[in-house]
């Protein structure tokens, strides 16, 4: 089965994404991370996210569709990206979980989710 | 005849549901169906056994029906993948049935799962019990119960949680939360019950729990110093209301009312617990009922013993019940100003809504001679009680 590893970040480790001093390190962290999950052969997908400032929630009020600036909920951690991988179980999806950087690097955590698959049947 | 199939049925669900159940799910690893099925092959035998015998293999005879089952469920399903699990299911040889309840125990205990559910879980898969029965020995309503369990059980499906652990660091993480849990659902029950008739047996299932888990894992020594602590506690249950229900302190409840099967029981337990030499919190736990439980026997109590057990007790395994029960000691070995310090040092926010460092402290301040403070605690205390039993204790001491 398929589980996704949905990144969240804290404000100050998304934003070293931009800071040239932090950047390299956090890039480097992700990248061998991504690496792995490859090497592995369970990597099946995932992307990394722009800023929550870029975000745009839509929804239906009343009738009519309501855009609306920023994130569906605006909390501490917000979704940085995510990564698809193929686990047998939630055990092994969770020990992918726990090498993400998110996790080791302390500035954030992984939601595990099962996804449905849509084809079964 | 009939009586004598019947009977022997019911012996067969007290006694292997557990390790049926385990048999299956290591092979399936969705419990809910497992359980569907188990639930199917005892159908069954309620209605053949009766006419046409027991069979000599029971348990393999009820697997085997199980198996079936599961196997022409799977077929139905049609999915490619269940249709080859269900062909390599039937090659699958009817061995003998090996004991894999701690495995069942450890799946009910993992992290990934709702902390309240755990122990229901176990209750349900190992021994059995229905959620209805669960649902009276946690105090809520059946539906409620009935309600998490499907919810674990459908995760436990859809994420496919493994049922098999390798030994080392997530299995030992596993054992611990295992024990916890257990005495988390045992102690909460101890207090939250109090005024319940039926908290006794939700108690004693709970024992039987541990007592699986000290006999499935006997080279553990905190499964067995959990189990020597259950011991001690259930052996002083029966003296723990008076007549009237009124909760009754250890120091003076009635020694001729504890179980001494138990008590002996118990010791032997943490006997063999020691012999690991590998301490932990149970067993401090369970030495401290020990050295408690010899000294009102005696009428004579250590109290440089059970201090230190309360020292190595704050280093091993620091807790705030574990402080305020120090601060008892202290008070009652003769130390109140001591004890009053050790209260002080707990955090105001920790303690707000703690019961029994309101008692303690209430009492404390009453031997030091502080009277409107002692009123102050104990007001809050009573406030904080969870069973009328407590707070008629508590009234009582105020005088």
């Amino acid at each position: 089965m398929q589980f996704a590893l949905l990144i969240y970040e804290e404000q100050d480790e998304f934003e070293s994404r931009n800071d040239p001093h932090k950047a390299p390190e956090y890039w480097a962290a992700y990248q061998k991370y991504s690496e792995s999950l490859t090497a592995a052969g369970v990597l099946r997908g995932g992307n990394a996210l722009k800023g929550t400032e870029l975000a745009t929630t839509v929804r239906l009020s009343g009738s009519d569709t309501a855009v609306v600036d920023g994130p569906f909920a605006d909390t501490k951690e917000r979704l940085g990206g995510l990564f698809v991988v193929e686990a047998d179980s939630l055990d092994d999806a969770l020990e992918w979980a726990r090498k993400s950087p998110s996790v080791t690097r302390g500035c954030g955590s992984v939601e595990v989710r099962p996804i449905l698959e849509m084809n079964a049947g | 005849m009939q009586a004598d199939a019947q009977a022997k049925l019911a012996s067969v669900v007290e006694s292997s549901y557990g390790k049926l159940l385990a048999a299956l799910v290591r092979r399936w690893g969705d419990l809910e169906s497992c359980q569907d099925a188990l639930a199917e092959a005892f159908a069954v035998a309620v209605e053949k056994w009766p006419t046409q015998g027991v069979p000599d293999h029971h348990e393999g005879w009820l697997l085997q029906v199980a198996r079936r089952r599961l196997i022409d469920g799977y077929r139905r399903g049609k999915r490619g993948q269940e249709l080859e699990r269900a062909a390599d299911l039937e090659r699958e040889p009817d061995s003998r049935l090996p004991d894999e309840r701690l495995e069942l125990l450890l799946l009910c205990a993992h992290p990934a799962l709702d902390i309240k559910v755990r122990v229901p879980l176990m209750l349900n898969a190992v021994l059995g019990l229905s959620a209805h029965k669960i649902a009276a020995g946690f105090a809520v309503a059946p539906a409620t119960m009935s309600a998490r369990l499907l919810r674990a059980k459908k995760k436990i499906r859809e994420t496919g949680l493994r049922f098999e652990i390798q030994p080392g660091k997530e299995r030992e993480a596993r054992l611990k939360s295992l024990g916890e849990s257990l005495y988390l659902a045992f102690s909460l029950e101890a207090d939250e019950l109090g005024d319940d008739g039926n908290s006794g047996e939700a108690r004693a299932e709970f024992l039987a729990l541990a007592r699986i888990f000290a006999h499935l894992d006997p080279h553990n020594p905190e499964a067995l110093g959990l189990l020597a602590l259950m011991l001690y506690q259930s052996a002083r249950e029966p003296a723990r209301l008076d007549s009237e229900g009124a909760w009754v302190a250890f120091e003076s409840q009635q020694t001729s009312l504890w179980n001494r099967e138990l008590i002996e029981e118990a010791e032997q337990t943490l006997l063999r617990a020691h012999g690991y030499d590998r301490l932990g919190r149970f067993q401090l736990e369970a030495a401290l009922e020990s050295a408690q439980i010899h000294g009102r026997l005696l009428g004579l109590t250590d109290w440089g013993v059970i201090l230190q057990l309360y020292e190595g007790l704050a280093i091993c395994s620091p807790t705030l019940g574990g402080s305020v029960a120090h601060a008892s000691a202290l008070l009652h070995s003769g130390h109140p100003e001591e004890a009053r310090l050790k209260l002080a040092s707990l955090g105001e926010e920790a303690v707000r809504h703690f019961q029994p460092y309101w008692a303690t402290l209430a009492a404390t301040c009453r031997k030091l001679g502080l009277p409107a403070d002692a009123r102050l605690a104990g007001e809050r205390a009573r406030e904080l009680a969870r069973s009328n039993a407590q707070r008629n204790f508590l009234s009582s001491l105020e005088g």
